[in-house]
């Protein structure tokens, strides 16, 4: 995972996973063809140990879903966008504003309580849970239901008792299709689940988006080296 | 150069492919009932009226948990299997000792509680056994793991009747894929069962689904398995006779027959005790529809698109292929009632279901609420002739799939064929041909055939043609909606007549009415044969009409 790009110097810094043999999970700078890189992008490559640099880069795609592609989203923002404003109902059921969260380190993502397969909507739950615990009040993190009509108030405050959620980790319902979008995120009901891509973002102090973090696969020990590297700035 | 490749891509894609369930794979869906969920329903579920009302007894503690397993039962009975799975969930989840909850899961979930035909089987399994490939996932594997469980419980003394255990065999037997043949099994299971047990109804009703086979097209002769299956229902009524499950299937039991009216009865009392599920609403309109009470028909197909609405809009995780069945039965019994505006109205409002991006994807999917939509309006203007409408290249989209390309070239070589543009009705017939070199189903073949009599230059050489592509259409295999559009007898009728063959048209137009009674299209040719043929006009009502 890209935490931090310097175009400038060929540069990025990049959070990969433990290779067997070689060397433990780490944050590593390294020299690398920059192009379309943002922080969060999540990439493969072959490793020049000799070189410190990155061959062969090649962005993971998540939204290639085999069967189908997950489409494009025109309204999608871009890395280092002003973050969208939208104001939608929290878990006691009253509006919250997103741009009252300004001057804090915010991440977003967003899942629905009845999501039944592990791998999405609870490990993207489980990820926040983690982050709230090592990180605490120094992050906010805000969740967006993809199914209003069955995540009402009440049933997003069920939910996040069960996930023990601190004050600053936020449940959102409402008209969350429009807010999902601009985030990137395309979803649809099909038969018993609602099929979605997973999107996780970073929006910095100043409300621009930091970060965009593909999928629901990563590890956690990257997300945390992104929250951390955003934090620091 | 010393390179190393972080081979994290493979992790990604494996929970991908995790995070994206496809839905379970009914054998053989026909759309007239939802699939299972790819994955299991959430709870709670909620105790709901007008679902049938069972009682079938199981041990258990909870009073509760006997409520939500005679639901689940009840919806199975309608083929509701998700909300089944819901219902049976529940009452595991309140008495997590009783076996019979995970019964009901290894009945419903993997999709083939259905009727033997739907399923291609005869007698109660597969004619032929084939090699299974691949690990059984989704709603299968759910039923897999469900009858394991039950039987587990079960095994706990006092947690089960002898009566449930052979329930419990019955069910496993079927899940069982270590078996040759788990199908023959589950058959056997249930007849050991009702050789115990002979006035246990459910067990009666479940063997008669399993064994309906089917009627032959288009003789209409009872496969091995039907009328056992018939004979089953038949005393399951007597014994029990507001059984909702009985009533069902005596309809799937006699669709496709030669006395489909015998089903009557059942239709009224089915539709009024499951009159809160979709399917209980929609099925009686098969048997109406088939007999030529097309006005009954039409109030099944409607009043189960009103109750489908009102579930889909209750929950956003409701899918709309059932939907798009239903609306579409409902195009045709208008079309055949002589209701073209109203049938159109009905087609069109499937436009209105977008596909999902996968949906849009599949090159072939006929069963999509958009699809059937599609079809639906091109049916109804094919019926009605409005070429006009055709040619606009609005009212019928430009929708570029194999299926409904090959479709659209059909009737546009129609339209311009009755708008005397040969040359362009000849071009869209070559079209047609081009496009189904590379894809092609049995009622498309007809087309073909048709549009080879509607083509020929000859009177004797059209009719012999058009006579012949009736004849493949009868032959086709028994859906409903009908897999081809609007009757060719019909339309040999009609071509018949204009070329002054009154006799070849009123012969065309009977066998029309016995294909569908009451068609009002092939009455009106009727009459208008015989009126040419005599030389006398024959009353609306009666004369000599029947």
């Amino acid at each position: 995972m890209v935490l931090r790009v310097d175009a400038a110097a060929g540069k990025a810094l990049v959070s990969h996973r433990a290779i067997p043999g070689r060397m433990p999970a780490m944050a590593m700078p390294l020299r690398i063809d920059t192009a379309g890189l943002t922080p969060g992008t999540r990439i493969e490559f072959d490793l020049d140990e000799k070189h410190g640099a990155a061959r062969r880069v090649k962005r993971i795609d998540t939204r290639d879903a085999g069967e189908f592609r997950f489409p494009d989203v025109p309204e999608q923002l871009p890395a280092g966008a002003p973050a969208p404003d939208f104001t939608l109902t929290n878990l006691r059921g009253e509006p919250m504003t997103f741009s009252s969260l300004r001057g804090r380190v915010v991440l977003v993502n967003f899942l629905y309580t009845r999501c039944p397969l592990p791998e999405v909507c609870p490990r993207l739950a489980a990820s926040f849970a983690s982050l709230q615990r090592r990180f605490g009040e120094r992050i906010t993190l805000v969740s967006i239901t993809l199914d209003p009509q069955h995540d009402t108030p009440e049933v997003l405050a069920r939910y996040a008792a069960s996930l023990r959620v601190g004050p600053t980790w936020h449940f959102l319902t409402g008209d969350t299709t429009p807010v999902a979008r601009r985030f990137g995120l395309v979803h649809w009901p099909e038969e018993g689940v609602i099929l979605h891509n997973s999107q996780t973002a970073i929006v910095d102090r100043t409300g621009r988006l930091a970060a965009m973090v593909e999928g629901s696969t990563y590890r956690l020990e990257q997300l945390a080296d992104l929250v951390k590297e955003i934090l620091e700035r | 150069m010393k390179t190393m490749r972080l081979s994290i891509a493979a992790l990604c894609q494996a929970g991908l492919l995790l995070a994206q369930p496809q839905p379970a794979a009914a054998p053989k869906a026909d759309a007239c009932s939802p699939p299972p969920g790819a994955v299991a329903p959430s709870l709670p579920a909620k105790l709901l009226e007008g679902q049938g009302k069972i009682d079938l007894k199981i041990t258990t503690r909870s009073a509760e948990a006997q409520a939500f397993f005679n639901q689940g039962v009840a919806q199975m009975h309608s083929f509701w299997v998700r909300e089944s799975e819901r219902s049976f969930l529940q009452a595991a989840a309140l008495d997590p000792e009783s076996p019979m909850p995970h019964w009901g899961i290894a009945m419903v979930a993997a999709g083939d509680y259905r009727p033997g035909f739907q399923l291609d089987y005869v007698n109660g399994h597969p004619t032929k056994i084939t090699k299974r490939k691949g690990q059984p996932q989704g709603g299968e594997a759910r039923a897999i793991a469900a009858a394991a469980k039950a039987q587990k419980l079960a095994a706990v003394s006092g947690k089960a009747t002898d009566l449930e255990k052979l329930y419990i065999v019955a069910a496993a037997a079927r899940r069982d894929l270590t078996r040759r043949d788990p199908n023959a099994d589950y058959v056997k299971a249930l007849r050991a069962l009702i050789a115990q047990h002979p006035k246990e109804v459910e067990a009666r009703t479940y063997l008669a689904l399993q064994l309906m086979s089917g009627f032959e097209t288009p003789s209409k002769r009872p496969r091995t398995g039907s009328m056992e299956a018939v004979e089953l229902l038949k005393a399951a009524l007597v014994d029990s006779p507001d059984h909702a499950g009985a009533h069902h299937y005596v309809i799937h039991g006699w669709e496709g027959s030669t006395f489909a009216k015998d089903a009557w009865p059942s239709c009224q009392r089915y539709g009024e005790l499951a009159n809160n599920i979709p399917h209980g609403l929609h099925m009686p309109g098969h048997i109406y529809a088939q007999t030529g009470r097309w006005a009954d028909a039409t109030k099944s197909f409607a009043d189960a698109a009103k109750n489908e609405v009102y579930w889909m809009k209750q929950d956003t995780l409701a899918g709309n292929g059932h939907h798009g069945h239903n609306v579409h039965f409902l195009t045709q019994s208008l079309s055949f009632a002589g209701k073209y505006e109203e049938a159109l109205a009905a087609a069109r409002s499937l436009l209105d279901y977008k596909e999902t991006p996968r949906e849009a994807k599949q090159a072939d999917n006929y069963r999509t609420a958009y699809r059937q939509g599609w079809f639906a309006v091109l049916r109804t203007l094919v019926q009605h002739e409005k070429w006009d409408l055709i040619l606009d290249g609005k009212t019928l989209p430009d929708y570029q799939k194999p299926r409904e390309q090959a479709w659209r070239q059909w009737a546009v070589a129609l339209a311009n064929l009755a708008k005397g543009n040969r040359a362009q009705a000849e071009d869209a017939a070559r079209k047609m041909d081009a496009q189904l070199k590379n894809f092609s189903v049995p009622a498309l073949r007809v087309a073909q055939q048709e549009m080879k009599g509607q083509l020929a230059a000859k009177t004797d050489r059209k009719l012999q043609q058009l006579d012949k592509a009736a004849r493949a259409e009868l032959a086709l295999r028994y859906t409903e909606p009908t897999s081809y559009p609007r009757p060719v007898l019909e339309v040999l009728g009609q071509v018949a007549l204009k070329e002054g063959r009154a006799e070849v048209a009123e012969r065309a137009f009977r066998q029309a009415l016995e294909q569908y009674p009451e068609s009002v299209g092939a009455k009106a040719g009727l009459r208008a044969a015989m009126e040419k043929r005599t030389g006398r006009a024959v009353e609306a009502a009666g004369g000599g009409l029947e």
